[in-house]
Parts: C-alpha cells; sequence; structure tokens
C-alpha cells in the first residue's frame, strides 16, 4: 500500500495525470476535508493530486463579464475580496461560515463542493448566485451548472480525468443580492443542520422579477427551489409571499434524522431560514442594512 | 473585557506585597511564542513512538491481532500485546489506597470497556506505528454491552466522591415534607461527559538501568511517582517526572493512568526513550470522565417560602470493575437552610472506563440539578429567585451545623445582581424579548465550592546576596502556579518578585501534593509562607543575637521582613538588609522549609466554603428553540486573592465549563457496542468564543482567619457551580418550557 502525491503545474500535466492514474486518485485543493479523511482512514487513496500549482486555480479575476474565481482559492482571500462581497454576499458569507478561521485560509470552493456534502455550506449560495463550474478533463473544457455538480453524499458528476479550474460568476444586474443562512446549535464552528440560501434581483418598483432559492441538508444533495422562487417572483416579499416560500422550502426537504437534527426539525428549519434569507436579500438589494425580519 | 468594582489590592493586602498584584503569566511569553515545552515536546535521542490500540468493543476479550502484519510493515520495531507485555511488579487491579484506580495496562486479554488499549506498536516514526496498529485487526469474543442508569440493578455505594459518606440525613425530610404548604419534586438528568483538555495524555519515557525519566502532563507528581514505583518495582525516587506545563488537566491527570503506563512499559521493552500520545478519540475511555446522573430533588416550604425539608437524591453509574461515584446530592450540603435534609446515592456498574475527577466532581452536575430545583420552588412560591435564596440563606452550614469560617455570599448576590440588573426582572416567563423578536430570559444560581487543603512542601532559601530562592513541586495546569506562588514567594521571603527565584514543575522538588480539588494554592502557598517564615525567623535571630545590628535584642517585639531587610516592629525605623545580616554572620545561606496542610482544630469548628452567585441571560430564537448565552455575571467570594487577573481567568473558564454543561457538552453513547459516537471535537461540542459573549466576573472581598495563614480558598471549579442552573433557568424564563434534561438543546426545548 503506498500513497503517491503530484502536484502537476499545468492543466494537461493534470489531466494526462488523472487520466492514466491507477487505483484511487483523490483531488487536494485546500485540504481541510481530504486530509481528515486520510487520517481517520475513510478513504485510502493510491494518488493525491494537489492542484494549487496550476496557474489560474488560486485567486479571483473580476472582468466585464463578472468574476472568475480559482477553484482552489481559499476562504479567506474570498472573504477580503470587497468587489465580490458586494455583488455576491451570500457567497461570501457562506464561504466564510466554513470551519474556522485557521480553516478558512485553505477551505475552497471547489473542495466544498466536490466533497459532495449535503451540508456544504457554500454550494446553496452558489447555487443561487448562478455559479457556472469550469470543469476540465480528457475531452476539454465543459462549463457546468453547480447544481448539476453534485449526485450524491459523496459523489459528483464529474467524469475520470476531470477536475474544476474555477467558477464563473455573471455581473449582477442591478438591484440584485442575495444570502446565505444556516443553522446549527453552537455559534460556530459547526456543521449545518441546514443551509438556505436566497438571491433576488428587484425592479425600480421593489418587486421582485428574478429569484433563485436553494436549500442544504435537506436531502441528498442541495437543492435548486424553484417553487420557492416563483412564490416570491412579483411580489414584494410580503407575509403572503413568504408564507408560499415556506411552504415550498418545506415541500421540497428529503432529509434524513441524525444527531444534528430530527426530519421534522429540519423540516421547520428550512422554511424559516428561507424566509429569512429571502429577506435579507431583498433587503441588500434594496440597499439596505441587513434585518431580521422573519 | 472591562474592570470590576474590586479593587486591585485589598484593604488587607499589605503595602508593598505581591500577593493581591494582577501579575501576568510569568511563563505568558514562553507559551505565546512556543518556547514552552509541553511533555510532547520532548525529543530526547534515540526515541521511537508508541501508539495504541485500543478496543472497540466494551465487553469481552480479544481472540486475536495480526501481530505478524504489525511486525511486518516497515520501521515497527516491537508488538506488545497480553501475550507478550511485561508482567508488572504489582497487580495494577490491586488497590491499596482509595486513590488507586484499576489499569488497563496489557495484563490479560480482557474488555472492560470502549477504547481500552488492547495492544502497543512502536516504531521509527509516529506513522509507521499508527499504521502499525492499523494493521493488528483485532478479533473480539464479544458479551452483551451494560449501558445506561437504567441497564443494570443498582446498589448504594459505601462511600461517594474521594471517601465521603453516601447518604446523610439531619433532620426528618418525610416530617418536614408533610409539613410544607408548597411542595416541589422533580428529576433531573446530566450526561456522561469526556475530557477534553487541549492537551491529550502524553508520555515520553526513557529508562536508564532502574531509573526512570518522564515527560507527562501530572497534576500530582508525587502519587504518580509512588503508583509508577509499585507497578514496575523500584523506588519512587529512581522516578524523575519534569510536567512544567500542562495543556490542561480538568482532574483527568491528577493520577498517572494507564496508557502512560503503557508508555514507559514500551520504554522497557524496547530499550530506547519511548512518546506515547493519545488520540483525541483515545481520551473517551482510559483516562476518566464524568458519569451520567439523574437526580430527584424534593422540596417543602412554609407559607413564607421557607424550607422546611430538603431531599436531594442521586443515582450515577460506575464501571464494572472499579468504584469511583459522582457525589452529585452532595452539593445539597452547603448551601440552603433547611431543618430537615436528607442526601443520597445509588449507583450502576456499566461497560464504561471508571469515572474520575472531572473539574468540580459531584458539585457541577449537583449544583445544575439543585439551582434547576430551586429556581422551580421559588416560582412555586410565587417568589422571585433571589428573593427566595436570601429567604433560605444558610447562617450555619446546614449538614453539620457549624458556623462558617467566612461567607460573603450575601455581597455577592448584591453585587453580582446590581452589575446584571437583577432588579428589572419580570417574574413571569416570556415577558422579554429584544428588537429582532427573540425571546430573552434571565435566571441565576448559587455557587459554592469546599476549600479543600491537601499536603504540600516548599523549601526557600535566603542567599547571601539578598536575593530568595523558593523550590516547591507544583503543578501549573494553566490555572497559574508558576506566578501566583512566585508571588506568594516573594512575600513569604520579604523580598520583590524580581530578586525571589522561584523553582517547579519537576518530581525532584519538595512535594507539592497534588493539584485538584480547588486546594493548590491554599495548600502550596501555605508551604511556601511557612518556609519563608522559617527562613526569616532564623534570620532574624541571628540579627537579634548579634550587638552590631540594629535589630540586637528586638526580642520579645520581633521583626518585620519587608523589601530585603528586617525592621524592628516597634521601631520601622530601625532595620538592616538581608544581605548585611548574612555577610555579617559570615553564613552563606539560609534554608527553610514549610508544609501546608488543613488545621485539624479549624476543620472542626468551622465549615470552609468559597461561594458566589452567578447571573445568567439567554435569547431563545423562538422558531428554532436556539439558545443563546449572551451574558455571565459572577460574582464570587474566596478569600484572599492572590492574583486578581489570573483569579477571573479561573472563573471566567469555570462559567464557560458552566455554559458548556447547560448547553452543549454530552457523550453519545451506542447502546448496542457500549462506544462514544462523538469522540472528537467536532462532534463534542465545547463552546467556542463565540458562545460567550460577554462574561465578567466580579471579585468579592472577603478575609478568612480560619482557612489557612494566607486566607486563600480555592477557586479553580467554583465558576461551574451556579452557572449551569442559572442558564437552565435563564432558559425556563425565556420560554416557559423547564427542561430537566442537561444538556439543554433545542430538541429537548421543542419537544417539551
Amino acid at each position: 500500500m503506498s500513497l503517491s502525491y503530484a502536484s502537476p503545474t499545468t492543466v494537461n500535466e493534470a489531466v494526462a495525470l488523472l487520466t492514466g492514474a491507477t487505483g484511487l486518485t483523490k483531488i487536494l485543493s485546500g485540504g481541510t476535508d481530504l486530509l481528515v479523511q486520510l487520517r481517520s482512514g475513510r478513504v485510502k487513496p493510491d494518488i493525491i493530486m494537489d492542484t494549487k500549482k496550476i496557474p489560474g486555480i488560486l485567486g479571483i479575476i473580476e472582468t466585464e463579464a463578472g468574476f472568475v474565481i480559482g477553484a482552489a482559492t481559499p476562504g479567506a482571500v474570498i472573504g477580503e475580496h470587497a468587489g465580490l462581497a458586494a455583488a455576491y454576499p451570500g457567497i461570501v458569507e457562506a464561504a466564510n461560515l466554513i470551519g474556522s478561521t485557521q480553516v478558512q485560509g485553505r477551505a475552497s470552493l471547489a473542495g466544498n463542493l466536490c466533497n459532495a456534502s449535503p451540508a456544504a455550506d457554500s454550494v446553496p449560495a452558489m447555487i443561487t448566485a448562478g455559479a457556472i463550474a469550469i470543469v476540465v478533463g480528457p475531452n476539454g473544457q465543459r462549463a457546468v451548472p453547480v447544481e448539476q455538480i453534485v449526485i450524491g453524499p459523496g459523489r459528483t458528476s464529474l467524469a475520470r480525468g476531470e477536475f474544476i479550474l474555477e467558477f464563473k460568476l455573471p455581473k449582477p444586474a442591478a438591484r440584485s443580492s442575495g444570502a446565505y443562512l444556516r443553522f446549527i446549535p453552537r455559534t460556530e464552528m459547526d456543521i449545518a443542520v441546514v443551509g438556505a440560501a436566497v438571491n433576488v434581483t428587484l425592479d425600480a418598483a421593489g418587486v421582485i422579477t428574478h429569484a433563485r432559492v436553494s436549500l442544504g441538508a435537506v436531502a441528498p444533495t442541495q437543492l435548486l427551489v424553484v417553487d420557492g422562487a416563483n412564490a416570491i417572483i412579483g411580489s414584494k416579499l410580503d407575509d403572503a409571499a413568504l408564507a408560499k416560500l415556506d411552504a415550498a422550502a418545506r415541500a421540497v426537504c428529503n432529509p434524513i434524522d441524525d444527531k444534528r437534527g430530527t426530519i421534522d426539525f429540519r423540516i421547520k428549519v428550512a422554511g424559516v431560514l428561507a424566509r429569512r434569507a429571502a429577506a435579507i436579500a431583498v433587503q441588500r438589494a434594496l440597499g439596505q442594512a441587513a434585518g431580521t425580519k422573519h | 473585557m472591562p474592570d470590576t468594582n474590586s479593587p486591585q489590592a485589598p484593604a488587607h493586602i499589605r503595602m508593598g506585597s505581591s500577593i493581591g498584584q494582577p501579575a501576568t503569566r510569568r511563563e505568558g511569553v514562553q507559551k505565546a511564542t512556543g518556547a514552552a515545552r509541553f511533555a510532547a515536546d520532548n525529543h530526547p535521542p534515540g526515541m521511537v513512538h508508541a501508539v495504541m490500540a485500543v478496543s472497540s468493543i466494551s465487553r469481552g476479550r480479544v481472540v486475536s491481532l495480526d501481530v505478524a502484519a504489525a511486525k511486518a510493515h516497515p520501521g515497527v520495531i516491537e508488538v506488545i500485546t497480553s501475550e507478550n507485555a511485561p508482567k508488572l511488579a504489582q497487580d495494577p487491579d490491586a488497590k491499596d489506597n482509595p486513590f488507586m484506580f484499576r489499569l488497563d495496562v496489557l495484563q490479560n486479554d480482557r474488555v472492560r470497556y470502549a477504547n481500552q488499549p488492547i495492544a502497543v506498536v512502536v516504531a521509527d516514526t509516529l506513522e509507521a506505528a499508527t499504521e502499525g496498529a492499523a494493521l493488528l485487526r483485532p478479533k473480539y469474543e464479544t458479551e452483551a454491552t451494560r449501558m445506561g442508569l437504567d441497564s443494570a440493578d443498582s446498589f448504594v455505594p459505601p462511600a461517594v466522591g474521594a471517601g465521603g459518606p453516601a447518604g446523610e440525613s439531619p433532620g426528618d425530610v418525610e416530617a418536614g415534607m408533610a409539613a410544607a404548604s408548597v411542595r416541589m419534586e422533580a428529576t433531573y438528568d446530566t450526561p456522561a461527559q469526556y475530557h477534553n483538555a487541549m492537551e491529550p495524555h502524553a508520555i515520553v519515557a526513557a529508562w536508564d538501568g532502574d531509573t526512570l525519566s518522564i515527560d507527562t502532563p501530572s497534576q500530582g507528581m508525587a502519587m504518580a511517582q509512588g503508583r509508577i514505583a509499585g507497578l514496575f518495582g523500584i523506588p519512587p525516587g529512581n522516578i524523575h517526572i519534569r510536567s512544567p506545563f500542562l495543556g490542561g488537566g480538568f482532574g483527568s491527570k491528577g493520577l498517572v493512568k494507564g496508557p502512560q503506563m503503557l508508555g514507559i512499559m514500551a520504554a522497557r521493552l524496547v530499550g530506547r526513550p519511548v512518546k506515547l500520545v493519545l488520540r483525541r478519540e483515545q481520551m473517551y475511555g482510559p483516562v476518566g470522565h464524568r458519569a451520567a446522573t439523574r437526580q430527584t430533588l424534593r422540596m417543602g416550604t412554609d407559607g413564607n417560602g421557607a424550607l422546611t425539608a430538603l431531599s436531594h437524591h442521586a443515582k450515577t453509574a460506575t464501571s464494572t470493575f472499579d468504584d469511583f461515584i459522582e457525589p452529585a446530592a452532595n452539593a445539597s450540603h452547603a448551601l440552603y437552610a433547611s431543618p430537615a435534609i436528607a442526601t443520597s446515592h445509588e449507583a450502576v456498574r456499566i461497560d464504561t472506563g471508571t469515572p474520575l475527577f472531572m473539574r468540580a466532581p459531584g458539585e457541577a452536575p449537583g449544583s445544575a440539578a439543585l439551582e434547576s430545583a430551586i429556581d422551580e420552588m421559588a416560582l412555586a412560591c410565587g417568589m422571585d429567585p433571589l428573593a427566595f435564596r436570601l429567604k433560605n440563606y444558610a447562617e450555619t452550614e446546614p449538614m453539620s451545623g457549624k458556623p462558617f469560617s467566612s461567607k460573603a455570599l450575601r455581597q455577592c448576590y448584591q453585587q453580582g445582581a446590581e452589575r446584571f440588573g437583577w432588579a428589572g426582572r419580570p417574574q413571569a416567563a416570556r415577558q422579554m424579548r429584544d428588537d429582532a423578536g427573540t425571546l430573552v430570559g434571565w435566571g441565576m444560581g448559587t455557587a459554592v465550592f469546599p476549600a479543600l487543603m491537601f499536603q504540600g512542601h516548599a523549601r526557600a532559601v535566603l542567599r547571601r546576596d539578598g536575593t530568595g530562592l523558593v523550590e516547591t513541586g507544583a503543578h501549573d495546569m494553566g490555572q497559574g502556579a508558576w506566578t501566583a506562588f512566585a508571588q506568594i514567594a516573594a512575600d513569604a521571603l520579604g523580598l520583590d518578585a524580581e530578586r525571589t527565584e522561584f523553582h517547579s514543575g519537576t518530581s525532584d522538588l519538595p512535594d507539592a501534593g497534588i493539584a485538584g480539588g480547588s486546594a493548590h494554592t491554599a495548600t502550596v502557598g501555605a508551604a511556601i509562607d511557612g518556609a519563608g517564615a522559617d527562613v526569616i525567623a532564623k534570620l532574624a535571630e541571628l540579627a537579634m543575637a548579634d550587638q552590631r545590628s540594629p535589630l540586637f535584642g528586638a526580642g520579645n517585639a520581633g521583626v518585620i521582613a519587608r523589601g530585603g531587610r528586617l525592621h524592628r516592629r516597634d521601631d520601622e525605623g530601625r532595620s538592616e538588609s538581608y544581605a548585611d545580616i548574612l555577610a555579617r554572620a559570615g553564613v552563606a545561606e539560609i534554608e527553610g522549609s514549610g508544609t501546608g496542610a488543613a488545621d485539624p482544630a479549624a476543620q472542626s469548628a468551622y465549615a470552609m466554603h468559597a461561594h458566589g452567585a452567578v447571573f445568567a441571560e439567554v435569547k431563545v430564537d423562538p422558531d428554532f428553540g436556539q439558545v443563546r448565552v449572551t451574558r455571565l455575571v459572577g460574582a464570587f467570594a474566596a478569600g484572599t486573592i492572590v492574583n486578581p487577573r489570573l483569579v477571573r481567568s479561573q472563573y471566567y473558564g469555570g462559567m464557560i465549563w458552566g455554559v458548556s454543561f447547560a448547553l452543549h457538552e454530552h457523550a453519545v453513547m451506542d447502546r448496542r457496542t457500549g462506544r462514544p459516537m462523538n469522540p472528537n471535537l467536532a462532534d463534542y461540542h465545547v463552546p467556542v468564543n463565540a458562545d460567550v459573549p460577554s462574561i465578567e466576573a466580579i471579585l468579592v472581598e472577603e478575609r478568612d482567619v480560619h482557612v489557612n495563614a494566607l486566607g486563600i480558598k480555592g477557586v479553580g471549579e467554583i465558576g461551574i457551580t451556579g452557572t449551569a442552573g442559572a442558564i437552565a433557568n435563564a432558559v425556563w424564563h425565556a420560554t416557559g418550557v423547564r427542561v430537566r434534561r442537561f444538556p439543554i438543546t433545542l430538541d429537548r426545548l421543542l419537544d417539551a
């Protein structure tokens, strides 16, 4: 039993390595999940491929079209990017809820996504932001909406030889914003019992014209809640719209009972968090400070 | 943290004294820069690594281990199992004193609890030893596990805690209950809790013939020497222990544990220094824990809210092979006046490691239940919880009738309540909300902890250059022993702190006893004080007998030692420096010794306790039942405060532990296998910084002339007591829901 480590410096080299490898290959970004799994003996890979020496995989670029976030960019860098925080506050607050300050120095969006935990904090926020994963592999590049990456706990849609190089986020429309909330028993350093993200775009009158709602930890994968978005589109987020959002969120939940929360509790929390996240997103879109309406 | 209204140096602390000063930690820079060497930081030449394999079953025996596979792994030097482990000089199950607990050190193939060591792999590297241990693939013969307080017949233990009686009942509780106009009865559950000091148990052991050198965190080096000596058949004096710093002890490092013995055994077997460090999950078994309790409280009051009876019964668990009974009901001994009090215990034997001392053993779960029950009784009487406690204030110790050596609890109540703003509290539940609509509640609890002393020794030397040296084998668990004892040492010799050298933390220094029971500062402080007084007395004798000294003939008037000089007590203008006295006498140095121990006469005459009052504010999310502690104010009276900065820090730590007890900590045990299901810091929750937003500790002045010469009571454990109950009571006040099962998790709050 041996374990080899590689740190390719180009995409082609990385793809060749992944394609040619035999046995279990694990991709190392920040390593905040992988190293823990290695130490506990839960995974026994034959090859660990560190992506961080591949150009472009670290850092955030703001362009005319929006943002490009390198797949292995650590949470600390994401948290300090003023432009991204203004455009996509939900992503930044979600990414910065992962682990501790120390973990933030390493933990990445691609790692959080590809670890494929239903409770991953950044994923619902990425989904509602409309983030596109740029996947590279033996057949070149393909652009995949983030909600199509995870297909089950610990499983992704990435094919053999593929990995995520970067994420693309569109330039947000005027009067757009987002929010992510999670429920944990402790105040920080914990795994989400439920997570909820909402992104909205308002018209000049404050009516929601576009919305995306996503829930985490209430199903085998993060959910894009289309009915939830439809419940609030066309409204100013009045009580009736919030109640419909709450009901739509609860309706899609298919959670498990575990030591972190029961099925009933998770379903209830999902509805409340969706309402609260929507309220914050709307207030942010209106240029107001985040409030606490629920 | 805002400063509290307590003066830095209380009036009874004399001018120029080191005691009472808020000195920063002497070893602070070392710790902050990484220069402080903790046990596992020591890597003697030739050292190899040992890793334990532990049992995944809780009852049965080990049938086979793939020793060949482990030995075949590159780097593995030796695999120690019950087949080849050296037989010890003494049966590790033998007990010849109440502080000897049975150890599992590979002397047979029996498994008595999950995570029990079943083998040790020694290798060149930690990685090789870890892999070797994983390759052992144990097979077991498994017997049915007994878990939980209802899994076996209970028994009345002969003794509880460190040897106290299992039951006491002055007065007639049943008559008191019958006569009461208001009664309450309720049962409270507290969970098993496991030790999670930042530093896990670790040992670096090196043999040289029959002498043994050890780096290991210890709260009691002399006791460790004795235990190791017995097991390995060598004299205690052949064992040298270095334990200058502990990354937390909390009772788990008071007695040397089985895994440490295995490190010593491994070193002997391979003939090289060996390091063995427990993995976090290995802490959940062989190093002691706090057992679960189920406590039933019954109280009655007369029409004025005065208690007529108080009954406190605790059921708890111990291991199948040893006895440690969490003395939870004893929390009702010292606090509330009642003409009839009964405390009693029963226990069941389950397949866990033996529960042992964990910070405030007995008092922590006992106080959580008692303070909750007092709150319920106050409500039943229609009284404010503080008014109810004052109504039942004990002027003498309820259990014994003895007067208190000192008791400033009234001042604690008053100062704490004022600082917190208790007077504005509505009596009914669910009356307060914040701007965001979150439910707000206020609760309180009384804190109490006995002022204990063990026995400890110290040595003091005054040198010809006028500098001093004080030595004692004390234990700094992070509480600040290095700093506080150096302050006491300086005062004991009448020197400035900078002119007093202080040595501590190794077993070749005078035996300082044990750092436990919140008694270390009082015990070792008294020893240091005595050693200094011994030196000064000898010095004064020299001076007073010397016609050339301005102190000649001071005789009965005596002298005072201060600032490196002796002064005539009746004429302080006449003085002489230590250096001059020693130089003229041609004496190179004067040595003295001192012993600290409780005074039996004072103990039989007085009840001795530290007291406090804790006030808590919680906010509860009405949708989720999510509880956040938003404010904690504690006011504590514990005699002389040697160092207010460190004492506050001890109170904060205790109160945070109380938050943990009330809201977070609990071991989840698999009833089928007896394995802990959350043996890691991701799943076994303790509070993080964000869980403790505002915490204040008020140092209430108290002078106690009976506890010991310096008037010191303990501060290490009292902060837990009172706090857990205060939070539980605040949760009720916020929500109207009384959760009687700790920790108060949101499911318990919502399901109620």
